[in-house]
């Protein structure tokens, strides 16, 4: 008993499990469809998925940590895409990496700005203004076109993919470790009176925050578009379905965020969604499944991670 | 020896709409003494202190401290101008690591060009930790892997280590075992021995009289009186308290007759109640 509660104080017990979960997760599918699922190579192939997607849920975790929403990410994801695919014609690959970074941040600061000073809900600024960004992103698909040249796909691809994502996970990791910033989002989301009782400038980190998570999305599209090569804008709120996967992976890291590691978790458990999928597909199931899946283990996921109260009123 | 004056407060006061929470209240603190402030429920203790530590700002009055005023913004800000609280409910954060909460709000120490030194600050927190006698518990564990007394523990070292000149207690010792309240007097008595002032908040009379030299009591958000502990024994202070006088029973005296009359019978029963963190099946 001694050694089991030693071993859940250890700051690695989190991580162990979830590395567990894994192996079980390709056994069952390795063992259902042994030809078709879970090659070494194709275990790359679902890393290669689950990174572009951790990235997006690093950013996500800056926000949902604090007990906010960000539901415009999907609508960023789009528009820093199209940035990706116009600047990269006119200024190469440095457009390619700098124009998606710089429009998630300003996306970021827009939806900071706007929930900091309308005093409105998270969810509902963010869903208003993800209206917006979709607009623009028919603006921007007359002007940029909706596909990446050729020269500029390396990100889409071994080694550059995992160079970015690794990247990306580093700065995620750091900031949550060495700056204050990471601290007060942590201390916001646990109780944001004490918080602010010690001293914390609760609306300057959280607007930072939102800065932060599209400015991860940001580099997310750049990943995003060298995979998938072509992008068409979104209007009618279809963007809202690019919210969950990343999402997802932030639920994963808030869960086992109490072991310490919340970015291993982030990317571990967009590993396992993206085997899952690949499972279902090796299956023979149709790629609708892919819905079913993600709202199935979203649900499981908040409900293994909220702490649900009997008799509590839930709104 | 006479002591010195620590603390004064003059007319401090404060309003929650139409509630006058805390009415003009001025008194005076000492140089070496636990200090405690009773009352009932709602009587301005807890508003009186919050507003001494920056958790509310002052409605009006004044607040002196070695001869300047203190006006403290937060609990920080109240740190650094030598004022400290541990409060009744919990005051550490989930999700941080140990040394986070110890150092929150004040991490600058810690900052070398934007970044953040964590193995300092754990360093720092872990010698602080073992000072206390508290080596068991981990600066670098996050702290949800603690029950609420060892929680409760790292707040008292977190408020304590920097030796502020004004302590304040704050119904802390209601959520402590017997293990951490003799922790938390032993801070109190170290503090009292550094010449600096407790300012002790309980409703348990018995612990007010065993540790404080001087009792001051306030009623509905009113001054009563200031009185030395050697004059006044348990019942007085009940009579201070209410503004009657007491007789044994101070909570309730209008219990049904047959409660009164059938004495053993159980008249509540709690088997097996827990609440993961704070109350341990095995202690019901």
């Amino acid at each position: 008993m001694e050694l089991i509660k030693r071993a859940r104080q250890s700051q690695w017990y989190g991580v162990g499990l979830l590395l567990i979960v894994t192996a079980l997760v390709w056994l069952v599918f390795k063992a259902m469809c042994p030809s078709t699922f879970g090659d070494p190579d194709q275990l790359l192939t679902y890393l290669q998925t689950g990174l572009i997607y951790a990235v997006g849920g690093c950013g996500l975790y800056f926000i949902v940590v604090m007990g906010l929403w960000d539901f415009s990410i999907g609508s960023v994801l789009v528009l820093s895409c199209l940035m990706a695919i116009g600047f990269s014609q006119s200024m190469g690959i440095l457009g390619l990496i700098v124009a998606p970074i710089l429009c998630g941040a300003l996306l970021g600061a827009a939806n900071g700005l706007a929930y900091i000073k309308l005093r409105i809900p998270s969810l509902i600024v963010t869903v208003g203004l993800s209206l917006i960004y979709e607009s623009l992103s028919v603006f921007a698909s007359g002007w940029s076109g909706t596909r990446l040249g050729d020269a500029y796909k390396m990100f889409g691809s071994y080694p550059w993919n995992l160079i970015l994502a690794v990247l990306a996970f580093a700065l995620c990791t750091f900031i949550l470790k060495y700056t204050k910033l990471g601290t007060y989002v942590n201390a916001i989301g646990a109780n944001e009176a004490t918080a602010k009782n010690m001293g914390v400038n609760v609306d300057k980190y959280k607007f930072l925050a939102f800065v932060l998570c599209s400015t991860f999305v940001g580099i997310m599209a750049i990943l995003y578009i060298g995979y998938g090569t072509a992008q068409t804008p979104m209007t009618g709120m279809l963007s809202q379905s690019l919210n969950f996967k990343p999402l997802m992976g932030t639920f994963f890291g808030l869960a086992f965020k109490k072991y310490g590691h919340p970015v291993a978790a982030i990317i571990i458990g967009e590993f396992i969604i993206s085997m899952m999928f690949a499972g279902f597909v090796a299956l023979g199931m149709p790629v609708t499944i892919n819905n079913v899946v993600t709202g199935a283990t979203l649900l499981a996921i908040i409900c293994i991670t909220t702490k649900r109260v009997k008799g509590a009123v839930v709104k | 020896m006479e002591q010195k004056l620590l603390l004064h407060a003059e007319k401090i006061d404060k309003r929650f709409g139409p509630t006058h929470a805390v009415n003009e209240v001025s008194l005076d603190f000492l140089e070496g003494e636990v200090h405690a402030l009773i009352g009932e429920n709602g009587s301005g203790k807890s508003t009186f202190t919050n507003m001494l530590t920056g958790i509310l700002p002052i409605g009006s009055g004044t607040f002196t401290l070695m001869g300047h005023d203190v006006a403290p913004k937060n609990q920080v800000d109240a740190n650094h101008q030598g004022i400290a609280i541990v409060v009744q409910e919990t005051g550490t954060l989930g999700g941080l690591s140990v040394a986070d909460n110890m150092f929150l709000g004040d991490e600058d120490q810690f900052i070398r060009r934007g970044i953040k030194d964590t193995a300092a600050m754990n360093r720092k927190a872990q010698e602080l930790l073992d000072a206390y006698g508290l080596g068991y518990i981990k600066a670098t564990s996050i702290i949800d892997n603690y029950d609420f007394e060892d929680r409760k523990l790292v707040e008292i070292v977190k408020s304590t280590w920097f030796d502020p000149a004004v302590l304040v207690i704050d119904e802390t010792t209601t959520a402590l075992s017997q293990k951490g309240r003799d922790k938390l007097f032993e801070v109190m008595d170290h503090v009292r021995e550094l010449g600096h002032c407790v300012i002790f908040i309980s409703h348990d009379m018995g612990e007010v009289l065993k540790m404080a030299d001087r009792i001051s009591i306030l009623r509905d958000g009113d001054f009563v009186t200031t009185v030395n502990r050697e004059d006044v024994d348990e019942d007085q202070l009940k009579t201070l308290m209410v503004g009657r006088q007491m007789d044994d029973h101070y909570y309730r005296t209008d219990y049904p007759d047959y409660a009164r009359e059938q004495p053993g019978e159980t008249a509540v029963s709690v088997r097996g109640v827990t609440v993961p963190g704070m109350i341990d099946d095995s202690l019901v």
